[in-house]
């Protein structure tokens, strides 16, 4: 009786179900408590198109926000950073933080927020075949991304989000590319 | 202000910020440039109306059914081919706060007949332990808390999961959910189901569902489900229901219980599924409408492959297959069972929305069943 009164208690002062990790809560699990850089990045038409390219779809959001890591001295890290995406799964959004590293590929994925009844959202599991996949056709569902079933909104959300996050991070790193480029060759 | 819910709004915001901070000052054409970029941003999410907290969804399915005019022992079928709208469903919600939510769907059938598929409250705590009370669906097999019609490939439900697990099986009741690890899981303590509507031999359980309507409570169930998702693309689980049905009955309890067991492997364009349910109503033979038999019993087998899975067309295109198996008299020597192979093809121009057509062939050994030849247009959002 004591631990299901503890349980009862627990539950009632434990914190709101819907957001698992703040802003602030995201960026420390990624950066420590490294001081933190915020680089907006405010597409050009040309830039935006690319993006949209990249990302496989022509609505892409025109600006999108890059944070990384500054040492004490406050110099920027590079080569590793963080971005979200915030997007409507049925009717209510999911927050997810992507970290992206050197090489251009998922480092981790972070669900951050999900507003939708849980029935919909999939076990960790299903989140994390995202990590070390870059940006190419594999990069979808029925194809190197399995589907969930009874979650399928949102594994078309993540996947849309993951995709343009990395389309975005590409087209903030054309340097990047070329030399990945190269490199395949 | 909330702050959970002004997540993105503050991401919008740590957008924002060094917008007028940086070294080099951008040009007034190129801040009202950053400015219409930002606000795209912004409008949806920065205005708290009462509308936020609600949600709207919906499905349906229009469903031709055209009958074979010969059994398969050529006797005249006697069935009429039909074009129903088989049902409109419209999902609502609403969020109290960031922890206790509504959500429920109202169901037309056949464009008259009016239901609650579930009207519940949620809870949620924890990823492990959420609460859920109301009128809920009971969470056993694949179709009956998952039945979008752009869920599934084949015209109708399966027949399985009509007969042995009666979809759409919703009660009124309480209790948890969650998911750890690799685990999902429900527990729940419903109503039990009403033995006075009971006639096993003819149409299954589905005759003892009570529906939530002024529900019989004399008698109660508990039903619950683990799921398994431990390797990617493979889902393996278990649901049971047990109770009894007497509801007050002098002549017997009918306890009642259905156990089924599924699998699904999903990975790429291919999909296939299995499921298995056992069912028994005990003293079926004191039932108003009495049975040869308490158990019933049945299992499914399906695939399908998206042909247009490597195309960019967005689209999906699956030819599919299923063998079914089911016995609603297994416990007597009589060979009663039916064969049931259904194959099609479901094609989707979006995700919303599913052209499906399949022929059905059933098979006894009596040679009474009629094959069908169906399609239904379905939608959901």
């Amino acid at each position: 009786m004591k631990t299901l009164l503890f349980a009862l208690v627990y539950l009632a002062l434990s914190g709101p179900g819907k957001t698992f990790h703040s802003q602030e809560e995201a960026l420390v699990l990624a950066f420590g408590k490294a001081e933190v850089q915020r680089t907006p990045h405010y597409w050009t038409k040309v830039e935006r198109t690319a993006l949209g390219e990249l990302a496989g779809t022509k609505k892409v959001g025109g600006t999108h926000a890059k944070f990384q890591a500054k040492t004490k001295q406050g110099k920027v890290v590079a080569g590793r950073s963080v971005w979200f995406d915030t997007r409507m799964v049925r009717s209510k959004p999911q927050t997810i933080m992507l970290i992206i590293d050197a090489e251009q590929r998922v480092e981790k994925l972070v669900v951050c927020s999900f507003d939708e009844p849980l029935d919909y959202k999939p076990v960790a599991r299903w989140y994390e075949q995202f990590e070390g996949r870059q940006l190419n056709d594999e990069l979808q569902l029925k194809k190197g991304i399995h589907g969930v079933s009874g979650a399928t909104l949102t594994s078309r959300a993540t996947t849309a989000a993951v995709r343009e996050v990395l389309a975005a991070h590409a087209t903030a790193h054309p340097v990047v590319i070329k030399k990945a480029t190269a490199r395949k060759k | 202000m909330n702050v959970r819910h002004s997540f993105p709004l503050g991401l919008a915001i740590a957008v924002a910020t060094p917008l007028f901070a940086q070294q080099d000052a951008p040009s007034n054409a190129e801040l009202a440039r950053r400015i219409d970029l930002l606000s795209e941003n912004i409008d949806p999410l920065s205005h708290e109306s009462p509308t936020d907290k609600f949600s709207f969804g919906g499905y349906g399915e229009v469903t031709y059914r055209n009958f074979d005019d010969e059994t398969d022992g050529g006797a005249p079928s006697g069935m009429t081919d039909e074009l129903d709208l088989h049902r409109v469903v419209m999902y609502f919600g609403y969020e109290f706060d960031d922890t206790w939510s509504f959500n429920s769907e109202i169901e037309y059938e056949h464009s008259d007949e009016l239901s609650v598929e579930f009207a519940q409250i949620d809870g949620r705590f924890t990823d492990a332990f959420n609460f859920r009370g109301g009128h809920l669906l009971i969470p056993v097999g694949f179709v009956n808390q998952m039945h979008e019609p752009t869920t599934f490939w084949s015209a109708r439900r399966p027949l399985v999961e009509r007969f042995i697990i009666p979809t759409t099986w919703h009660e009124n009741g309480f209790g948890t959910f969650g998911q750890a690890s690799d685990f999902e899981w429900q527990a729940y303590l419903v109503n039990g189901m009403d033995a006075a509507g009971f006639d096993p031999s003819i149409s299954g359980l589905s005759g003892g569902r009570q529906g939530g309507g002024k529900a019989a409570a004399e008698d109660f169930a508990f039903t619950g489900r683990l799921d398994w998702r431990g390797v990617e693309g493979l889902l393996v689980g278990a649901s049971v229901y047990q109770g009894n049905s007497g509801q007050g009955s002098t002549v017997s309890d009918f306890g009642t219980s259905v156990i089924d067991f599924h699998a699904q492997y999903d990975r790429g364009p291919l999909r296939l599924r299995f499921l298995y349910a056992d069912a028994s109503i005990d003293d079926a033979s004191l039932l108003d409408t009495p049975s040869a038999s308490d158990d019933l019993i049945g299992w499914y087998i399906e695939g399908g492959y998206d042909v247009l899975a490597n195309s960019d067309s967005g689209q999906s295109l699956t030819p599919f297959i299923r063998f079914e198996n089911f016995d609603l008299l297994d416990a007597t020597s009589a060979s009663t069972d039916v064969d049931v192979l259904v194959f099609g093809v479901a094609w989707q121009p979006n995700h919303n929305i599913t052209f499906k057509l399949n022929y059905q062939d059933q098979s006894t050994d009596a040679d009474t069943t009629v094959d069908t030849l169906e399609f239904t247009l379905g939608w959901s959002f």
